[in-house]
């Protein structure tokens, strides 16, 4: 900002500015340009004019040599990549976190700049000093963050604007003393904090799940994959994917970059199979939160192409064949069905009742997750914390501040969704053997159990033949052993245990077994035992001869 | 149209299809196999536990993801587990082992820098000795675990600093290994003399169950601080612990117990897992235990906070795991501890990058040997007994403690402390006068201070 006469104006087209010839006259409103303290934030060619004609022009000495910038806009370096020639400014913590160094003396009235304190005593009549600025070529000044660990204390990477690296260094390395009172952000620089208040709850998007969105952009990403939304798409559109749930919730907390081709067939085979299963149906937009976007064709030509289902069905290990079968179909249903795909992610929907349970059972994870924060936060903020007993409250903590300042240079890693923590819960939640069936349905192959919990016959039937075969031929007694044959034991647990499903049983959940429950699971894992042991010898057999034609046997087993 | 690939044996690896996993996938089936495993070694199945032991290792690796890490500790405890009931075959393959004290002080040291607990819980610690000594003239200060000299450094800035002047300030420092508490009084003496406070180090080199308390030295007329940090739990083995053995049931043949399993019908299940093959890793109930909060009987905690209470102390600071790790049955302490580690591996995640050899060391020679203690050992091998504030506070009632409310201006250091971190995940509470701080909703660690009664 220029200070002209006393006031600040803006950046205008010089107007106001004259050059006097440096004489300080003193209650005239003109006065010379002084010293500029920091790089003006907007570059306007105006601006560069002023420079050249005002800047240089109004120092005592009157110079107009080599004007500072050239007459074209001012050349701004990417943020953090220096002019190699500038002058590295390294600013000690205090410095830069100062907000009125120069103090009055009549007054005690405070001021970030010496100008601007100069300028207040002309009010007490006291003398008063202007420095002009300096005549020689202005050096581009560029500043180090002072906290050593940070990439930006580096002199190469320097920023180029104090405001900057003031407001960089509260932001990283200062405490967050600017709270929302609408909502639980912390901010370290008042200005953001501004900013955010501003628009803090001025819009609001709610999705039907119930999950509210400040922003247009992750609202409408939210609703292209959210689960409530499925059921009316999954009314149209039957023969799509389920993916496990567990896969759901990682889309919604981040957005990954497109998982490996491979990665693609998982959810799709399992979707045929359960495409006449009225009590399973699936969603669109869950599936496409699995897919890229770009493959979102894929289980439109599932749905339409019962041949290519059929392919997709069969082929339950992850290769390429799948999406090289679905790219035949993707060219014939194109056009219409991407359309009425798009038509059903966007619009609301009454969800089925497995939906609504799959539906609110995952957002309601995260939302417990953010309101748990929510509230705790809200804990935190105790109203009659004053900044200054904080910034007084160095004598406990004096020692530790300086080594957990150290600790904040590595960002956090990813999402909620892959914490150990958030897994646990979601085992916890979904039940150790559904968990189970998810990741066989995740790899093709379908486990008869359903979340809510009903053996489905025809499924089962249908995929004994070739999960049982499977699972002997690639040798594992143990996982695939439950799925094929403890179907109906895994039910039986799955039924006799729901209320023991929560965060405070945990003894007894991630058994899913109910040890200290009633006598029922028992059975159940009795069951389970005995079936880990014909698997192991199904495993034993497999091995030595490639299992294909004990299928029979396991089933034989099974019953 | 399967590809034939998977029916031919010793196709690639083993579990090819493995590889494809998710890793959200990878996560809930090791949670599962982890679950099924212990299952196997609770029940002395250990054909299966091998089995799933194998699976796990497929798919865990100390260095990937947190769900893999804490499976690789916990697969790795539980091998400690089933190794144990072959005591030759266990301490053979332990034989050569070395462990370098320099190596354990450093990675202690780590943890006091990189997360916030070790900080957390000396700020709270000294502010509750600093509110209890005002006006006092002669402080003694007992410290159960002398390690981290920065805690008693930052008291005595606090005590000179204090309006009333510092007082006669003795510490006494009480460590097993005597390079620690020489360290820690170079550094105490040091600080006292620069700023000028009369002070006194007393190291005591024992470990804490032989600690004779006359030895600390206790004068009338001082006021008496006792500092505990994650020291009380390794006195919680209770009577019937101490008779019992770690895991010595003899397992020679592996299909005797296959059979046994194999042949056992549902009825009978619920007789199994109540049979000596499972409950010689735990006790026979005692009815002392039968109500969730009630203490069992300890002679060792017991004797051990009354020899504390005949001290009189103004103040004696508390910090404990909030984490019920003394459970009777192993599947009681695997479930509970998977989510207490899951949360401090996050904590890790959040702290660290994986590739940081600091964070794999802590993860391995802190974390990891907890676990292996809490899943592992039994008996009076078992240090880890880490039980949650409710049960504390009982014991320190029925002790004659009270309970000495912790500040409001200690909760805000605490608190700033944990803003310091720059991390969301830290979540402080105060819950009846004590302190809990957690990781997401997951509480790790309480503090609580108490003070003589009569």
């Amino acid at each position: 900002m220029v200070i002209v006469g006393g006031k600040l104006t803006g950046v205008d087209n010089g107007v106001g500015l004259e050059a006097t010839g440096g004489k300080i006259t003193g209650p005239h409103r003109r006065i010379e340009i002084v010293k500029f303290c920091h790089p003006m934030p907007s570059y306007s060619d105006s601006f560069s004019a002023m420079n050249d004609s005002t800047a240089s022009g109004d120092s005592s000495s009157g110079n107009q040599t080599a004007p500072p910038k050239p007459t074209a806009k001012k050349k701004r370096n990417l943020p953090g990549m220096p002019d190699p020639e500038a002058e590295v400014i390294a600013l000690s913590p205090k410095t830069l976190l100062a907000t009125n160094r120069f103090v009055c003396e009549i007054c005690n009235k405070g001021f970030q700049r010496d100008q601007n304190l100069q300028l207040h005593r002309r009010g007490h009549n006291l003398p008063w000093k202007l420095r002009q600025r300096s005549s020689e070529e202005v050096k581009k000044r560029v500043y180090v963050c002072p906290e050593p660990g940070c990439i930006h204390h580096n002199p190469s990477r320097a920023l180029g604007d104090l405001t900057g690296i003031k407001k960089h260094f509260c932001r990283k390395h200062g405490e967050k003393k600017w709270k929302c009172d609408k909502c639980s952000k912390n901010y370290a620089v008042q200005s953001d904090w501004k900013a955010h208040s501003k628009i803090c709850g001025s819009r609001e998007y709610k999705c039907d799940c119930g999950t509210l969105f400040l922003r247009r952009d992750s609202f409408i990403t939210h609703r292209a994959f959210c689960d409530a939304l499925a059921g009316e798409s999954g009314k149209k559109n039957t023969a799509l994917a389920p993916p496990s749930a567990d896969e759901d919730p990682k889309i919604q907390t981040n957005l990954p970059s497109p998982p490996p081709p491979a990665m693609e067939a998982p959810p799709s085979p399992p979707p045929p199979l359960q495409a006449s299963s009225p009590s399973a149906p699936p969603s669109t937009a869950v599936v496409s939160s699995v897919l890229p976007l770009h493959n979102l064709e894929l289980p439109e030509s599932a749905r339409h192409n019962p041949a290519t289902t059929r392919i997709l069905e069969e082929t339950p290990t992850v290769t390429d064949s799948p999406v090289n079968c679905s790219s035949n179909s993707l060219s014939s249903n194109n056009g219409s069905t991407s359309s009425n795909v798009f038509a059903s992610l966007f619009a609301s929907s009454t969800s089925s009742g497995i939906l609504q349970s799959q539906a609110t059972r995952f957002p309601d994870l995260f939302e417990t997750m953010a309101h748990t924060k929510q509230t705790s936060d809200v804990a935190l903020c105790t109203s009659s914390e004053p900044i200054s007993l904080c910034l007084a409250m160095n004598q406990g903590s004096s020692i530790f501040k300086t080594a957990g300042q150290e600790c904040r240079q590595y960002a956090p890693a990813p999402q909620p969704a892959m914490s150990a923590t958030a897994l646990l819960q979601k085992a916890a939640q979904v039940g150790v053997a559904a968990s189970n069936a998810s990741v066989l349905r995740g790899l093709g192959i379908v486990s008869s159990l359903s979340p809510s919990g009903e053996p489905q016959r025809w499924g089962r039937q249908e995929i004994e033949s070739e999960g049982a075969s499977l699972a002997s031929g690639l040798g594992l007694g143990l996982g695939l052993g439950l799925a094929c044959d403890g179907g109906s034991a895994l039910t039986e647990l799955m039924l006799g245990t729901p209320s023991v499903f929560g965060p405070k049983h945990a003894t007894l959940d991630l058994l899913g077994l109910g040890m200290a429950a009633s006598g029922g699971p028992t059975g159940g894992l009795s069951a389970i035992m005995k079936s880990i042991n014909d698997g192991l010898d199904v495993a034993a057999a497999a091995a030595a001869f490639g299992g294909g034609e004990y299928s029979g046997q396991d089933m034989g087993r099974s019953s | 149209m399967f590809p034939m690939m998977s029916l031919s044996p010793g196709f690639m690896s083993p579990y090819p299809w493995l590889k494809e996993l998710k890793p959200e996938e990878r996560g809930l089936y090791l949670i599962h196999l982890l679950v099924t495993c212990a299952n196997h070694v609770a029940t002395g199945s250990l054909e299966n536990a091998n089995i799933a032991l194998d699976q796990i290792c497929n798919l865990a690796t100390p260095d990937g993801d947190t769900m893999q890490r804490l499976a690789s500790y916990f697969s790795e405890a539980l091998a400690d587990r089933i190794l144990r009931t072959w005591p030759g075959i266990y301490k053979a393959s332990r034989s050569t082992r070395i462990s370098v004290v320099a190596e354990e002080i450093l990675v202690r040291k780590m943890f006091f820098e990189f997360l916030p607990f070790m900080k957390v819980a000396f700020v709270i610690t000294n502010q509750a000795i600093i509110e209890a000594m005002e006006g006092e003239k002669m402080v003694h200060v007992i410290d159960l675990n002398a390690t981290e000299p920065a805690q008693w450094r930052a008291l005595i800035q606090d005590l000179s600093a204090r309006p009333e002047g510092p007082p006669h300030l003795r510490i006494t420092g009480i460590h097993h290994q005597k390079e620690v508490l020489e360290q820690m009084a170079h550094v105490l003496t040091e600080e006292a003399e620069k700023l000028d406070i009369p002070f006194q180090f007393n190291p005591i080199i024992s470990k804490l169950e032989n600690l004779d308390v006359e030895k600390l030295g206790v004068k009338t007329g001082e006021a008496l601080a006792i500092s505990s940090i994650m020291q009380l739990h390794s006195l919680l083995a209770s009577d019937n612990d101490l008779k019992k053995k770690s895991p010595s049931t003899p397992m020679n043949a592996f299909g005797v117990h296959l059979q046994r399993v194999a042949q056992m019908n549902q009825s009978t299940l619920g007789e199994l897992l109540e049979k000596d093959m499972v409950s010689s890793y735990s006790p026979s109930q005692d009815s002392a235990s039968s109500s969730p909060l009630s203490t069992t009987t300890s002679k060792n905690i017991d004797n051990f906070l009354s020899s504390l209470w005949s001290l009189s102390p103004k103040v004696m600071v508390v910090t404990e795991q909030d984490s019920d790790h003394n459970g009777k049955s192993l599947m009681e302490r695997i479930s509970e501890s998977l989510y207490f580690y899951a949360a401090l591996f996050d904590c890790m995640e959040s702290a660290l990058p994986r590739a940081s050899l600091e964070r794999l060391k802590m993860e391995k020679m802190l974390l990891g040997e907890e676990i292996k203690n809490i899943i592992a050992c039994e008996g009076s091998e078992r240090k880890e007994r880490h039980e949650k504030l409710e049960k504390w506070a009982q014991r320190f009632d029925l002790a004659g403690f009270a309970n000495v409310p912790l500040s409001y201006y200690t909760m805000l250091q605490a608190k700033r402390l944990l803003q310091g971190y720059n991390s969301d995940g830290y979540k402080i509470k105060e819950e009846n006068g004590c302190v809990v701080i957690g990781w997401q909703d997951r509480p790790l660690l309480s503090v609580s201070a108490w003070r003589f009664r009569r």
